[in-house]
């Protein structure tokens, strides 16, 4: 007599857990994921920014003035590039200096005579309150940051930030 | 509440009903699927390392300081630095610093300024070093000035 099989049946792996912890990590890539801004999305060149290890307090975002000094990558030109972070006040800056197009946007290239009236605009405009941030490439000569400090120091702008990449990486 | 009771009392009497019952398994495979490859997007995407910032000071106005105090640095275009303190000059190479930093504050008696000098044509990423080099020694509050950064150590506004 043949033996009665038993059917075969495919086992069953509860994943719920799995799937939920999936989730939990989707939900919190998703919240924490930024965005590159236009400004980021306009910009030609990459900063190599200078390595720092003593210093760990990290770039803001509102109310931020960022000077970069960047090398094009097409043509490897020098030059400054000035952006607002706060809207309303780029906009009034940007109404108060004729150089500058309407149709300008966040970002803008501008030689140093522009830079200046850039500043001291921006400080008018926000009523002291921005801050400002060098941002360079660190193949670049220091001529080009010991100008804009000089500008700086005219507007009584005396404190400022000069970016970093932290040493090593990490969070 | 009360309304509602003789309705279930209703269904109730016409018997249970097996397929009613039956656990509902809906087939969550693609749902998954597709929340596994968002997750592994997120994660591939997401960059941790942020810039981070030095403070920066300039002085408004210039201060003299007798030279007795300070330790000048200057910033050679090669990487080299040139040391003068206390009517003596030593060349260093980066990252011999905080031995500079010790032996200045030991020599001087006043508090020491280290000013940092960069010509125009050093590489900003040459000062950068030299300033995070500082400020791992110690040297706090830190003072630029056209080429000059002055860096003054320990307390007090000395430029």
């Amino acid at each position: 007599m043949p033996k009665i099989k038993k059917k075969r049946t495919g086992f069953v792996l509860d994943m719920t857990p799995l799937v939920d912890i999936a989730f939990l990590l989707l939900t919190f890539f998703m919240f924490t994921a930024k965005f590159k801004s236009d400004t980021e999305n306009e910009q030609k060149f990459v900063i190599e920014r200078p390595k720092s290890s003593a210093d760990t307090s990290k770039l803001g975002e509102k109310d931020l003035a960022i000077v970069k000094i960047a090398i094009d990558t097409v043509n490897s030109d020098t030059s400054y590039y000035y952006s607002i972070s706060n809207e309303d006040v780029r906009a009034q800056v940007y109404q108060a200096i004729p150089t500058i197009p309407a149709d300008a946007k966040a970002m803008i290239a501008v030689d140093s005579a522009t830079l200046d009236r850039l500043i001291i605009e921006t400080r008018l405009a926000s009523k002291y309150k921005v801050k400002f941030a060098i941002d360079a490439d660190k193949r670049i000569e220091f001529k080009w940051v010991a100008d804009l400090m000089e500008i700086m120091r005219k507007y009584k702008q005396t404190e400022f930030q000069f970016v970093t990449d932290k040493e090593g990486g990490g969070l | 509440m009360a309304s509602m009771a003789p309705k279930q009392d209703a269904s109730r009497k016409r018997g249970p009903r097996r397929t009613r019952r039956r656990w509902i398994t809906p087939d969550m495979t693609a749902l998954v699927d597709i929340a596994l490859l968002l997750l592994m997007f997120f994660i591939v995407s997401t960059s941790f390392n942020s810039p981070v910032v030095m403070e920066m000071t300039v002085p408004e106005g210039e201060k003299p300081v007798p030279l007795s105090q300070v330790v000048s640095v200057v910033i050679q275009p090669d990487g080299l630095l040139k040391c003068s303190y206390a009517e003596k000059t030593v060349y260093l190479m980066p990252g011999h610093i905080a031995g500079l930093v010790a032996e200045a504050t030991a020599l001087i008696k006043d508090v020491p300024v280290i000013a940092v000098d960069a010509g125009s044509n050093v590489r900003y990423g040459l000062v950068v070093d030299v300033l995070d080099e500082l400020m791992l020694a110690g040297v706090d509050s830190r003072f630029v000035r056209k080429n000059t950064v002055v860096l003054n150590n320990i307390a007090g506004l000395s430029y």
